[in-house]
């Protein structure tokens, strides 16, 4: 008895780093709600194995078009493509992203110019890259439209081991906002999504397991998010049920940024107290 | 359903088998939320907080709910007496939504002691015994709860002539944050706000028409927002899919919040 207002019949949209993860788990649920699903992604054989989950799943023949975004005119082709194929766009999705590829612990002297160049070139720059190429498409098609950018809460904390990532997800974060009173106005909503520690398959093994219960146990849910998780929260920011919501970026973390002032389960009690005393 | 990541999917769209406990669904934002609910597929108990029922009006009949009561919920004692009532009366809602309210709309200096405490006690009050009322009656073994709390943005930003009202649901705002820690390891429980902007009915909006308001215009989308977009996100969050959403306060605002 799912609601209508949710429904993405004869919708268009483009899903960036769709080959995997959050990625391919949102272009799954827009699909199976009944919308044309275009995935992009740099690499082609995931792309495959994504179109046939969602071929499973929808009956939806999902269109592929390889993509390095960070290169501005590899967005533009994405966004040509999409509309040559199916006519129209109506949503852009813009979830690629990657870690530092310095990775955590290393030392801020140690970053090469190219190091910091890359991780805001695939964070930010392709966000910005992909949304100027779909907003003047949605704006000539005069219909509104939806842009939902995936930020990370890493953006909200301090995240020393990922600084570089962080500060681009905060670039995400600040663009969300901004646009949204750029493209209101021709009816386009602009909303982000904000995950936390979301987990990108299922796991292995046991062992695997066992390793996200205990990095579970300090989020206040007691567990890591799964990537299917954000599949309704993403057909609900596109889909006309959030048609009075623009310019939020919606956290989906477990609950842990509501709180993060003492340890999950800190009970202040007065035996906690004296102990510390 | 599992899929071929071998996730096992849920919807965040349908309540079949799930039923919602609306307190202050006789205001415009609690009957949109019943509504949206019950086309959801939840069964729903409707409770009037303002101590009488017929402030539910037709609602209980149009969507068929299964219970419906009235609490004066400034008395703790009532809202406790009242809970333990529904559920012993076979509802056993898995899904507390509070929409209560009270506006009051004055310069500081022109409330009253009597006013002050009627808006927080109605705001904040009845929705702080709400949840703990819902809270104790809840079996152990319930999964996924789910408390949705209506607020307002004057409850995180300020505005002339609002103080009280913007504090009774700033108090609701921090409520929202503090209590789904402490739910957090309880059978998959959320607790999360829905923060309501400018809406058709909200009091002191001035002129429905964009022309003729200054207000309007400064609402991002040149215009206030219908009650019955509320629903649709209440329902989400109530879905087994928003389990790993917690604590949050997510606006219905047009974009009102972006501003300066």
């Amino acid at each position: 008895m799912a609601l209508p207002s949710t429904r993405l019949d004869g919708k268009v949209a483009i899903i960036t780093g769709g080959g995997r993860g959050l990625g391919k788990a949102m272009a799954t649920s827009l699909a199976e709600a009944g919308a044309e699903v275009c995935l992009a992604a740099r690499t082609e054989h995931q792309l495959r194995a994504a179109a046939d989950e969602i071929r499973d799943i929808s009956g939806k023949e999902a269109l592929l078009v390889p993509t390095d975004i960070r290169d501005s005119a590899q967005c533009q082709a994405l966004i040509d493509r999409t509309v040559a194929h199916f006519g129209r766009l109506d949503i852009l999705m813009n979830n690629a992203g990657i870690g530092d590829r310095r990775g955590g612990g290393h030392r801020i002297w140690d970053w090469t110019d190219e190091d910091w160049r890359d991780t805001i070139d695939v964070n930010l720059s392709g966000t910005f890259y992909c949304s100027r190429a779909a907003a003047k498409v949605l704006t000539e098609q005069n219909q509104g439209g939806v842009i939902v950018n995936v930020a990370s809460g890493t953006a909200l904390r301090s995240s020393p081991q990922s600084f570089g990532y962080a500060t681009a997800k905060g670039g995400v974060i600040s663009f969300t906002k901004s646009l949204s009173g750029l493209l209101i106005g021709y009816g386009i909503r602009v909303n982000g999504i904000v995950p936390g520690f979301v987990s990108q398959a299922p796991a292995r093994d046991e062992e695997d397991a066992q390793r996200r219960h205990e990095r579970g146990q300090f989020i206040t849910a007691r567990r890591l998010g799964e990537a299917w998780e954000l599949g309704p929260l993403a057909v609900y920011l596109c889909s006309d049920a959030s048609s009075y919501m623009t310019g939020e970026c919606f956290i989906i973390d477990g609950g842990g940024l509501a709180g993060g002032i003492a340890p999950t389960g800190y009970r202040p009690d007065a035996a906690e107290q004296g102990a510390r005393a | 359903m599992t899929d071929r990541s071998g996730w096992d999917r849920k919807s965040g769209f349908d309540l079949a088998g799930k039923t919602a406990l609306v307190v202050g669904a006789e205001t415009p934002a609690g009957a949109a939320t019943a509504r949206t609910l019950a086309q959801a597929g939840a069964a729903l108990a409707l409770v009037a907080a303002t101590g009488d029922v017929t402030a539910l009006g037709a609602l209980a009949g149009e969507i068929s709910a299964k219970h419906t009561t009235a609490w004066d919920v400034t008395d703790d004692a009532a809202v406790n007496a009242g809970m333990r009532a529904l559920f012993a009366a076979g509802a056993a809602p898995s899904i507390l939504v509070t929409a209560q309210d009270a506006p009051l709309l004055a310069p500081i200096g022109g409330t009253d002691a009597i006013a002050y405490r009627r808006t927080m006690a109605v705001v904040a009050g009845g929705t702080y015994y709400a949840a703990r009322a819902f809270l104790a009656s809840l079996p152990e073994s319930m999964a996924n709860p789910r408390i949705i709390c209506i607020t307002t943005v004057f409850g995180e930003r300020g505005m002339d002539n609002i103080s009280a009202y913007a504090a009774a649901h700033g108090a609701v705002h921090n409520l929202v944050r503090a209590l789904a820690q402490e739910v957090g390891a309880r059978n998959g429980a959320t607790v999360n706000g829905i923060a309501t902007g400018w809406m058709t009915d909200t009091p002191g909006r001035g002129p429905d028409v964009l022309g003729q308001n200054r207000l309007m215009r400064f609402v991002p989308m040149r215009r206030f927002g219908e009650p019955a977009e509320i629903g649709p996100l209440a329902v989400l969050l109530a879905s087994d899919a928003a389990g790993y959403i917690s604590g949050q306060v997510l606006h219905i605002d047009g974009g009102v919040n972006t501003h300066l």
